[in-house]
């Protein structure tokens, strides 16, 4: 009894935590007018759902996917022809692009079915370059290398920042639900051992194409919603430097944990802004800097270490 | 319409060759450490600058950069193997992990020392041989047939080093066995840095050899490792003959793909030959005996 308090005092403890956390990160811009502070976090947000839906792929399942910028740059181009071609108004765009990005999902889903591992990682790389060279040679309709302006939803950087703010909130409340909650059993006995997972008589095919439908869907939001504020989608988006951002983050704040992610986010944006100074033109040099030594000397990521040195303390 | 063919499996053969060089050394890599090797493609491109570079400040003869160029990387080869690699080789994600950031690294210098100005964003292979030859009404290209000829002494000497000398032996036998290998008296790790190193060089030379094709940006490498990556696979991986063979064809591939449709395809090609050859026999189309 007194165990279980123990632990629900625990959990409103860490709720409470991540709501003040929440909630500084709102008054940021009244308290801090400074447009280039504000973009930062606009992007930060954005990449900590980009990131948190790779983690619940690749850190919960165990299906490291370095491909997952082609749901990224899928839901942005599937957004930004939305709005241009059909004139579909923005708010409704997001959802849909993230929707048409879980479709989408299962035929790179499907066929990872059957390959496991350092082969899984290879096709997912591969099918997101072969998705950018797709891009590319139709100049017609997706104007090529260049890519194409998208109109923004709103003007304004405060009112992105809010929209991205609440976008982010809601995507990881979702999907640490999901991932936490609902499938953490499924999810994690695959991750462990696949085998063991089926000869308990658990359909691993159904939770594993449903981890990419869901983790898709994500991404799919968080590139629509990155190309209305940077109006404009380009095959970049689609490429294994974004791809890269996405696993970066995910391992420096810890993989298999949703919030660890978005922690990451934050911490690699903000370090990158503030050694840009040092050597200009090169934040994804820092990111691969900074990813390779986290993965030599602290894979588990910050969260999962900074607990730890709490407890022993 | 016979000349067109011809023309075109010729030039296919070039790549292949080309591509077979590449991913042999992925192979070997894969053989002895049982770890894909992700910063491949960025190496390659790297060494493709770098004998670009080289090329315009120190010597102008391909020849000799491009050797300078392929030791320079070997050099890497070994840093990054005994820094980066060895260490963590009991977790086999982490290093892919590991060689995917390795590869974002060296890619992100390399563009980085193109915003310094030191070299070009998009360079083009200093090496230009004019003329054709004319058989039979076909005209094959002097320069391509320089192409052809040196990716094939490579490849026959890669063969020959492997299969006759005394450390291509020891290569081999690491990879069928560690422990076998080690009981041998086989200097373990010397091998490996030695074959990371080696194959590393070999995507260096063929970097330059492909950039006398195909023109590079700094973010070439993915695509060459997609490519690469490809042929390994089908090849099977591990399997330096079946990965020659798997070149080869899929040099042909790109070629007739690129004539007939577009070469703006030839990514999706690949792709596709991935998917097919793990879905019907994922240990390799072109494996000898028994599936593993």
């Amino acid at each position: 009894m007194t165990l279980a308090i123990k632990a629900w005092m625990g959990k409103v403890r860490d709720l409470f935590f991540i709501l003040i956390l929440l909630v500084i990160l709102a008054l940021i811009p009244i308290f801090l007018a400074d447009p280039y502070i504000i973009h930062l976090l606009t992007v930060a947000s954005v990449y900590a759902i980009f990131s948190a839906s790779w983690d619940l792929l690749s850190g919960y399942t165990g299906q490291i996917s370095l491909g997952h910028a082609v749901f990224f740059g899928g839901g942005a181009y599937v957004a930004a022809f939305l709005t241009m071609w059909y004139n579909v108004p923005s708010p409704l765009c997001i959802p849909i692009s993230g929707a048409v990005m879980a479709l989408f999902s299962i035929i790179i889903g499907v066929p990872s079915l059957r390959v496991t591992g350092p082969y899984l990682t290879i096709t997912t790389l591969a099918f997101a370059e072969t998705v950018k060279a797709i891009v590319i040679a139709f100049p017609g309709i997706t104007r090529g290398e260049e890519g194409f302006p998208v109109r923004a939803m709103v003007s304004g950087m405060v009112p992105n920042f809010y929209i991205s703010l609440f976008l982010m909130t809601f995507s990881i409340i979702v999907m640490y639900y999901i991932a936490n909650r609902r499938l953490r059993i499924p999810l994690t006995a695959i991750r462990e051992s696949e085998t063991t997972a089926q000869a308990s008589g658990l359909n691993t095919n159904k939770y594993k194409v449903l981890s990419f439908a869901i983790s898709a869907f994500f991404a799919g939001m968080a590139g629509s919603f990155h190309c209305y504020y940077m109006m404009i989608v380009s095959p970049a988006l689609l490429s294994a430097d974004t791809s890269f951002m996405a696993f970066a983050m995910g391992v420096v704040g810890g993989m298999g944990t949703i919030i660890g992610p978005v922690i990451g986010a934050y911490i690699i944006t903000i370090l990158s802004e503030l050694l840009r100074g040092v050597i200009v033109r090169a934040h994804l040099l820092i990111y691969g800097i900074i990813f390779v030594a986290f993965i030599m000397l602290m894979p588990e990521g910050i969260i999962k270490s900074l607990s730890k040195l709490i407890k022993r303390s | 319409m016979i000349a067109t063919i011809t023309e075109l499996i010729f030039s296919g053969l070039v790549l292949g060759a080309i591509y077979a060089l590449v991913s042999v050394g992925l192979s070997l890599i894969f053989g002895i450490m049982r770890v894909v090797n992700l910063a491949h493609g960025s190496l390659l491109v790297l060494g493709a600058f770098l004998s670009y570079y080289l090329y315009n400040i120190i010597i102008p003869n391909p020849f000799i950069t491009t050797i300078l160029a392929a030791l320079t990387v070997f050099a890497l080869g070994i840093f990054i193997e005994r820094l980066a690699i060895y260490p963590f080789r009991a977790y086999e994600m982490r290093v892919l992990m590991i060689t995917f950031g390795l590869g974002i690294i060296v890619e992100q210098v390399v563009l980085l020392i193109g915003a310094l100005g030191l070299w070009p964003m998009y360079i083009t292979s200093r090496f230009y041989i004019l003329g054709s030859i004319d058989l039979f009404g076909i005209k094959f290209s002097i320069q391509r047939l320089v192409l052809l000829g040196v990716s094939t002494i490579l490849i026959c000497g890669l063969w020959l080093f492997l299969t006759r000398s005394k450390l291509g032996k020891a290569i081999r036998t690491l990879a069928q066995d560690e422990e076998v290998a080690m009981i041998f008296g086989i200097a373990i790790e010397r091998i490996r840095a030695l074959t990371f190193a080696l194959s590393s060089a070999l995507a260096a030379i063929a970097g330059f050899l492909l950039n006398s094709i195909y023109m590079f940006h700094a973010h070439a490498g993915w695509e060459y490792l997609l490519i690469a990556l490809a042929i390994v696979i089908v090849g099977g991986l591990g399997d330096v003959r079946g990965t020659i063979i798997a070149g080869i064809v899929l040099g042909l591939a790109e070629s007739f793909v690129g004539y007939f449709i577009s070469p703006s395809w030839r990514t999706t090609c690949f792709f596709i030959s991935i998917l097919i050859t793990l879905m019907v026999r994922p240990s390799g189309i072109f494996r000898r005996g028994k599936e593993t």
